[in-house]
Parts: C-alpha cells; sequence; structure tokens
C-alpha cells in the first residue's frame, strides 16, 4: 500500500483553535488517538556500504562473473498499540498490537512524501518474541496522542509524540507496565503540534490512482492554506533504514585488534 | 565678423521685437529687472554706479580686442584661418537648419492648400512628403474672435453664479439624501439582524457562506448534516434582505410542508391509516416557524426519497412504486393480503376519510419505525465517515440506499414466520392433548433481546450511543426459537430435549428469506431410526416442509417410542410411523390363528389418524381420528390401540 503524506507544524497556542477547525472541515469531531509505539532494529548491524564490491587486485584468475548483489539494507520497524485514557489509569493494555512498516519516501518530487507502507495486525500470540524470533531487538518507546478527523479520503491527525522522561534505559522487551499519562512528557519541549494529512492508495501499479491522491492531497493542502502550512519534508527525514557506523578500531574486541 | 563670433545664435533671422505697447507698465519692467538682477535686496546705489563704470570699460574691452586682433595678424593666421572656417561650417550649418525649417513650412502649407487646390498645392509639395499621397488630409478654417459686450458678459457672470448655487444646492441634497439612505440602511440592517438574531436564539445555526466569486451570504442551515447530497443542499436556506429589512423566504422555506403517510390495506380495503403531523395552522408564520416547517419536510421528502430508491432492490420482493405510492407486502399470516402503502402528501391537502381506523395503531407504529430508522441511518453515516478510510483504490463501494423498508420488511416476514410456527405448534398441541398427550410448546425471542440493557450499555469510550446501539440491535435480524416437546418425553423418565426451530429471516443477501432449521436431538434421532445416529440440523425454507417433516418426527415417535414400548408385540418399520404385530402363535397347531395387525399413525395438518388394518380376507380396517377438538367420552391414542391390540 502506498501512503500520501503532508506534514504541518503548529504551536501549542493553536491547538485548541485547530480542533475546532478541523472539526468545521471534516464536519465530526474529533476523535481521541493514543498510541504507544515500539521501535525496533535488526540485531545485525548494517554491512558496509561498498562491502560488496570486490577489493584488490584481481589475480588474473578467469573467473565467472558472480552477479554483484547490492548489500541488502536493514530497516527499523515499529509496533503500535492502540490505547485509551482507561489503559493509562489502570496501567496497562491488551490491545492488541500492529506491526508497522514504512519505507523510505520515493524519490520524485510531486509535491507530497509518497512511500510505501505496511501494516500487519497480530491476532494472537505474542508480537515481541515474533519481533525478536526475526532477529529484531528493541531500540525504544514513545507515545503518540492527538486527535484523528476524516475528512473524505484523507485522514487528518493532528498529534504531539510524548516520551517518557529521564534516560532511556536499554530495556530488551516492551515495558509490562504503562507509566502514567501525566508522567509523560512531550518529546519538543515547546510542545509543538504536528498536523498529519494522509492518503492511503492501494498498491496496484496505477500511477492515476496515485496521482488522484496527491491532488486530493493538494487541495486539501490550499484548503488549509494560511491556517497551517502543510509540506512535504526532505525524504532523508523519514529515512527508516539502519544507518552504517564504521566501528573504531578502539572498540574492537581484542582478538580482532591483534 | 564679430557679431557671428560673439553671439552664439543666428539673431539675424530672429523677428526684430515689436514696440511693446506695454512695455511701459511698472509691473512689466519690474519683472524685467527681477530677471536681469536679481532680488533688489542685493541692489545698492555703489553698486550700480559701478557696474555702470565697469560697463563702460567692457565696452572698451571689446573695442580692445578687436584692435588687438587687428594688429597681430601675422601672429598666428593659420588658427585665424581655421576659426574662420570654422565660423563658416557653423554658419551653413545654421543656414541649413533654416532651409529645413522652412521646407517643412512649405510642405504644411503645401498639404493644407492641397484640399482646395490639389494642382497648386502639386507643385510645390516635396516629393518626399509626396510618396506619402496625404493630399487634402490637412483642413483649415478661421472664425473671428468675438468681442464680449457687456450684457453677454453679465449674462455669462449669472450663469456661472447660477451653476454655482445649483451645483451647491445638489450638494446639500446629496449629502441630505446619502443621511437619509443612511438612516434607513440603518434600520433596515438592525431589523434584519434582530431576525436573524432570533433566528439564532431559538437554536438554529446561521452560518455565513463565501461562493466562488460571490457575495458571502448569510443563512440558517436547517437540514440533517448526514443527509444524502440532494437534501443536505437543501438543508440549507439563505437569508437576505427585503426592502424593509425583513427576511426574503428562500423558495425552500417558502414550500408547502409534506408529510409521508402510511397505510395499511388488508383484501383491498384500507383499514387503517397514520395520523399525520397537524400542520400547526398558523396563518401569519413567522420565520422560525416557517424553518421549523421546512425541517420537518425535508426530512420527510427525504424518508420517502430513500424509500423509492430503496424499492428498485426489493423489487424480489413484491414492493413496488405504483403511481408513487409504494407497496409493501406485509402479511400478518400466510392467508392474509395485508399491505403497507407508504406515500407522501401535502399537510393541508384534504384527504378521504377512512372509517375503519382497526390497524391504525399498526400504521403508526410503522411510520414511526420508518422515522427512527432514517435517522439512524443518518448517525450511522456519520459513524462510517469517522472510520479510518480505505484506501483509495479502483474499485467503487456501490452507494446502497440506506436500509429503511428492508428492517421493516425483514420484521413483517419474520413476524408472520413466528406466527405461523406458533399456529402450527398450538394446533399440533391441541391435537396432541385431545389424544390425551399433553406436550407443552415454548417460544423464545432472541437473547440479545432479552437482555437488552445489557446489549445496549455502552462504555465511555465508544462512540456509539445507547440509542443508536438499541436501534441497530433491533434490526439486526433475530433468531426466534420455538420448540416443541415430543410425546415420548412424557413416558421416559429423563429429561428429553424438545424439537428446536430456530426462525430466521433475512430479506437481503444471502438467504433472501425465512429459514427454519430444525434441530434433532440425539436420543430422538436414534430413537426414530431405530439406530444410533448424530443430532443433526435441517433446514427448510418453506413452512409447509417445516410442517410435514415435524409430522413425520412426531408420528414416528407415536410410533416408535409410545406405542410400542407401551404395548408389547409391536414391530416397529424403519423409517416410517407403521408398526406391525405378528399373531402369537403359543404352539404350531393353534387353530386359533390370529390375523397379522398393521398399525399406522398420522399426524396430518388438522388431525390425528390412527389405522389398524387386519390381514384377513377381506381386510378389516379401523380408524380413529383427533382434530384437537375436546369432547366428552373421547378416547386417548393409547386406550384406542390398546383396544385394538386385544381386538381379534
Amino acid at each position: 500500500m502506498y501512503e500520501l503524506l503532508l506534514f504541518g507544524q503548529l504551536p501549542r497556542a493553536r491547538h485548541e483553535q485547530l480542533l475546532k477547525i478541523l472539526a468545521g472541515v471534516a464536519a465530526m469531531q474529533p476523535q481521541r488517538v493514543l498510541e504507544r509505539h515500539v521501535v525496533y532494529r535488526p540485531q545485525r548491524e548494517p554491512d558496509e556500504p561498498g562491502s560488496n564490491l570486490r577489493r584488490g587486485a584481481s589475480q588474473g584468475i578467469v573467473q565467472k562473473q558472480v552477479k554483484q548483489t547490492v548489500a541488502r539494507d536493514l530497516y527499523f520497524t515499529q509496533m503500535v498499540q492502540t490505547l485509551t485514557e482507561e489503559d493509562f489509569k489502570e496501567q496497562k493494555s491488551a490491545a492488541p498490537w500492529t506491526l508497522q512498516f514504512n519505507d523510505v519516501p520515493d524519490t520524485g518530487d510531486k509535491g507530497v512524501t509518497v512511500r510505501m507502507v505496511s501494516s500487519t495486525d497480530f491476532v494472537e500470540g505474542d508480537p515481541h518474541a515474533y519481533m525478536v524470533g526475526f532477529g529484531n531487538k528493541v531500540v525504544s518507546e514513545y507515545y503518540v496522542e492527538g486527535h484523528r478527523y476524516v475528512h473524505k479520503n484523507i485522514l487528518i491527525l493532528l498529534h504531539r509524540v510524548l516520551t517518557e522522561p529521564g534516560p532511556q534505559s536499554a530495556e530488551q522487551s516492551p515495558k509490562p507496565s504503562l507509566p502514567t499519562f501525566d508522567s509523560l512528557s512531550s518529546l519538543d519541549p515547546s510542545g509543538t503540534y504536528i498536523l498529519q494529512a494522509s492518503i492511503r492508495v492501494v498498491d496496484n501499479g496505477s500511477p492515476a490512482l496515485i496521482d488522484a491522491g496527491v491532488e486530493e492531497l493538494k487541495a486539501f493542502k490550499d484548503l488549509l492554506k494560511g491556517c497551517v502550512e502543510l509540506d512535504a519534508p526532505d525524504r532523508l527525514l523519514l529515512d527508516t533504514r539502519v544507518k552504517y557506523q564504521p566501528k573504531s578500531f578502539a572498540n574492537l574486541p581484542p582478538a580482532a585488534a591483534a | 565678423m564679430a557679431d557671428i563670433e560673439s553671439e552664439s545664435l543666428p539673431v539675424s533671422l530672429r523677428p526684430w521685437p515689436t514696440e511693446d505697447p506695454s512695455s511701459d507698465d511698472i509691473q512689466l519692467q519690474f519683472a524685467r529687472l527681477f530677471q536681469q538682477r536679481g532680488h533688489f535686496r542685493h541692489i545698492t546705489e555703489e553698486g550700480l554706479r559701478e557696474e555702470i563704470a565697469t560697463e563702460k570699460d567692457g565696452i572698451d574691452d571689446v573695442m580692445e580686442g578687436v584692435e588687438e586682433g587687428e594688429e597681430a595678424p601675422a601672429q598666428d593666421e593659420k588658427e585665424r584661418w581655421e576659426e574662420l572656417m570654422k565660423a563658416k561650417m557653423q554658419m551653413v550649418g545654421f543656414i541649413g537648419t533654416a532651409l529645413n525649417e522652412a521646407r517643412y513650412i512649405q510642405d504644411y502649407l503645401s498639404l493644407l492648400v492641397s484640399r482646395d487646390a490639389p494642382k497648386l498645392a502639386d507643385t510645390t509639395l516635396s516629393p518626399y512628403v509626396k510618396q506619402y499621397k496625404l493630399p487634402g488630409t490637412l483642413g483649415i478654417d478661421k472664425w473671428p474672435l468675438k468681442e464680449l459686450d457687456a450684457p453677454e458678459k453679465r449674462r455669462q457672470e449669472l450663469a456661472a453664479k447660477g451653476w454655482r448655487m445649483k451645483g451647491l444646492e445638489d450638494a446639500a441634497d446629496s449629502v441630505l439624501q446619502a443621511a437619509t439612505r443612511l438612516e434607513s440602511e440603518v434600520r433596515k440592517e438592525t431589523q434584519y439582524w434582530e431576525e436573524v438574531l432570533s433566528i439564532a436564539q431559538k437554536g438554529w445555526s446561521v452560518r455565513r457562506i463565501t461562493r466562488e466569486g460571490r457575495k458571502a451570504i448569510l443563512g440558517v442551515q436547517f437540514g440533517f448534516s448526514e443527509a444524502s447530497d440532494h437534501f443536505k443542499s437543501r438543508g440549507f436556506s439563505p437569508l437576505r434582505m427585503d426592502d424593509k429589512g425583513g427576511i426574503i423566504l428562500d423558495a425552500g422555506l417558502s414550500q408547502k410542508p409534506k408529510a409521508v403517510r402510511v397505510r395499511i390495506q388488508e383484501d383491498g380495503r384500507i383499514t387503517g391509516s397514520s395520523k399525520l403531523p397537524s400542520a400547526d395552522g398558523i396563518t401569519q408564520p413567522s420565520i422560525e416557524d416557517l424553518i421549523r416547517r421546512a425541517r420537518d419536510s425535508l426530512f420527510e421528502e427525504e424518508l420517502y426519497h430513500e424509500m423509492s430508491l430503496e424499492t428498485r432492490i426489493l423489487l424480489s420482493h413484491e414492493v413496488r412504486m405504483r403511481d408513487s405510492v409504494i407497496h409493501l407486502p406485509a402479511p400478518a399470516t400466510d392467508e392474509s393480503k395485508r399491505i403497507v402503502l407508504i406515500d407522501i402528501v401535502l399537510l393541508d391537502e384534504t384527504l378521504p376519510q377512512i372509517d375503519d381506523h382497526s390497524s391504525d395503531s399498526v400504521a403508526r407504529n410503522v411510520v414511526e419505525a420508518l422515522r427512527v430508522l432514517l435517522l439512524h441511518a443518518h448517525r450511522q453515516r456519520l459513524h462510517d465517515r469517522s472510520q479510518t478510510p480505505r484506501p483509495l483504490s479502483e474499485q467503487k463501494t456501490p452507494n446502497l440506499p440506506p436500509p429503511i423498508l428492508r428492517p421493516l420488511l425483514n420484521y413483517f416476514h419474520n413476524a408472520q414466520a413466528i406466527q405461523s410456527v406458533q399456529d402450527y405448534l398450538q394446533n399440533t398441541k391441541a391435537i396432541l392433548s385431545s389424544a390425551g398427550l399433553n406436550v407443552s410448546t415454548k417460544l423464545k425471542f432472541d437473547p440479545k433481546l432479552s437482555n437488552l440493557t445489557e446489549t445496549i450499555k455502552t462504555s465511555p469510550t465508544e462512540t456509539k450511543s445507547s440509542a443508536d446501539k438499541l436501534v441497530s440491535t433491533l434490526i439486526i435480524p433475530q433468531t426466534t426459537t420455538a420448540s416443541i416437546d415430543l410425546p415420548s418425553s412424557l413416558k421416559s423418565a429423563i429429561q428429553q430435549e424438545p424439537l428446536n426451530i430456530a426462525i430466521h429471516t433475512l430479506v437481503t443477501k444471502p438467504t433472501f428469506g425465512t429459514r427454519y432449521t430444525l434441530s434433532l436431538p440425539q436420543s430422538v434421532a436414534t430413537a426414530i431410526s431405530s439406530e444410533v445416529v448424530t443430532a443433526g440440523t435441517f433446514t427448510f425454507t418453506t413452512l409447509a416442509d417445516l410442517t410435514s417433516y415435524i409430522d413425520l418426527v412426531i408420528s414416528l415417535d407415536l410410533s416408535t417410542s409410545v406405542i410400542a414400548k407401551a404395548l408389547s408385540g409391536w414391530a416397529p418399520l424403519k423409517g416410517l410411523p407403521k408398526l406391525t404385530k405378528q399373531p402369537r402363535k403359543l404352539s404350531p397347531s393353534d387353530a386359533s390363528k390370529q390375523p397379522r395387525k398393521h398399525l399406522r399413525i398420522n399426524l396430518e395438518q388438522t388431525r390425528l389418524l390412527v389405522k389398524c388394518v387386519w390381514e384377513t380376507v377381506p381386510e378389516r380396517v379401523e380408524e380413529y381420528a383427533w382434530d384437537g377438538g375436546v369432547r366428552k367420552g373421547k378416547k386417548s391414542l393409547e386406550e384406542v390401540v390398546a383396544e385394538w391390540d386385544v381386538k381379534p
């Protein structure tokens, strides 16, 4: 499935105002959204870029050229759980989890961000065990709090990212209990809200469908002109690939250093 | 020569200034002085004297210069020659310019003349101008400049004065006019805004809409926000101002109010009608009254519109649209031909009176149900709209009309099915009890309905309201269970499961009708087929199939579990409600040979028939029937069979 996206920023002071404006635009009351996101990354480190290319001088032995494949990229994935206020009161939740994967946005400037997404609902079983079983490890957790509207095909999400205060402890698995809602603090200290407008398009290779979605999203952008400036951010800001970090020699284990 | 050198312009070509008669004028002299000398304050007597003195010297200087030039010609004769040549060149240039000017004038004049005397002009016109072929394009005329005489002057002065006065008067008038206009505008605006305010205070939502390229207008929103597109746009009425500041009624508001009417027709006769919402009888309705009327009327019209769209997909259920009247079959029982007629009528129309009011309550309930269903459809639409939208795809989602007639039809069909099954069970029960077998029947409604308060309870996080839940619970097809005990359960000590009939009606996909699911308990199934079988469920789509099957099951139950167990010697036939008794042979040489006997038990629609056949020649047949009527001296089934059993 493709996802077309536009983002806008909103100072905290205008949050209430925009909630009302959007309620008028979408002709519906805002729906509360509370989500818990757990970020996973593969346990394996990514290969060094270019490591697949042969290095060193050839010995002149005529070999059959092995097809050189590009090093596979490794991606961050997320597990998302939709929560309610009640869950925060009870500090635990049995809500189902969803596995979310977002690709790097497509190149090409359509005026909106276009990326492949996939989300899979876990029906039963232990999602964390599944993720670990596939060679992933927990990186961090964060919470999304905000409101949701639907305007025709556009999903409007006015939200901000909340995190638990204090240093991130190196957890091996998602925390079994939820923190209280009041203890969460905004990731952005100024409390800025993010307005995200998105349209999902089925992936059937039809550019006309994507164009129709782009048009609708742009029309929405024009509608909100002067209220919130929606824009497509640089695609590499939404990069979900794991970056290669060269190891310094000092950190190498002694055997390798020798 | 000296002149040419000292003066920069060929003054000689200029006309000599004529003697100005007004040159003595002191004003002119002042102006000239001012130009020449500058301001008076710089002029002093000493200064002037000095100047006069120097002027004399200056002239002397000029003379001296000339003399000097004459004195030393040999000094630089070549220079002098060059100077002279330069001056000559300059002079030639000036003459050329003058000639050019003169030619221009000549061309100009020739062009002027060319209108009247083209031949003459042709001779003087320069070839350059000729090539443009412009003769006769310039005109000339002259008229005398008349000196105004005194009375004329005076008249003109008077006219000017008059114009000025008139202008002032006009200005005053227009200011006054503006003031009056402003006043009336203020009055108009006040009146208008007061009316708008009164509308807003009554709770109507007044809003302003800007249409592309047009002035923003104020209007009142009285329609339902989730109505279908056509009715949504009609739910907004602009509030325009008339000359006096009142609100002009839009066409949408001033239409005659309408309402949906439901009538019940039984066997071609109208037996009941819903009460129309009475016209409020206000002859001079205020704007709020009109808005309320328009709102009600719009709702009724939308209801009718949605229903008439829905009739198209219900043609297979014999829902018809004839003369703008929706005919919805709603049989109460199998035989009756009850039809619900739905149409829309003007409220102030005089309608023919109906004498029969026997089905008024049905009609009233139906019309209320229709309204609740449309409101529910509105709420459902909002709910659907609020869900995460489906990803864009080329597949269009079918736009079905909201279910309004379908739940109603479903209800009628279901009620009829339940009634028919119940009637049948009552009938069977009566027949069996007249035969001395007091079985019991039961009717159980859907568990969702029996604990309705539990079903519609909402959690605070849920977006659906209790009312929505209630309606959706009621319109979801229900499963009703009817049950009847088998006659054998009266005899057996252990509790036996009854026959259960689940009745489920769906007017839409996937079944298109009533489905009767009979669940046969394992014990019964085993007993009647005299071998071990698993409990089974059988689904019937018509009542006749169901009843004949139940009849057979009861007959089998009677033969295999009641008679065969009560009387010895009777062997039931497999799969048929028949029993056979072989003659008992006490000894092989028994003379009193009894004939073989067959017993057949048959539960039919209206009676229970027991038939006994003796295999003699000729055959002897005796039968006994129960039809449910209670009469004295009527024997029970067991008594009858027992009699036959011992009868030779």
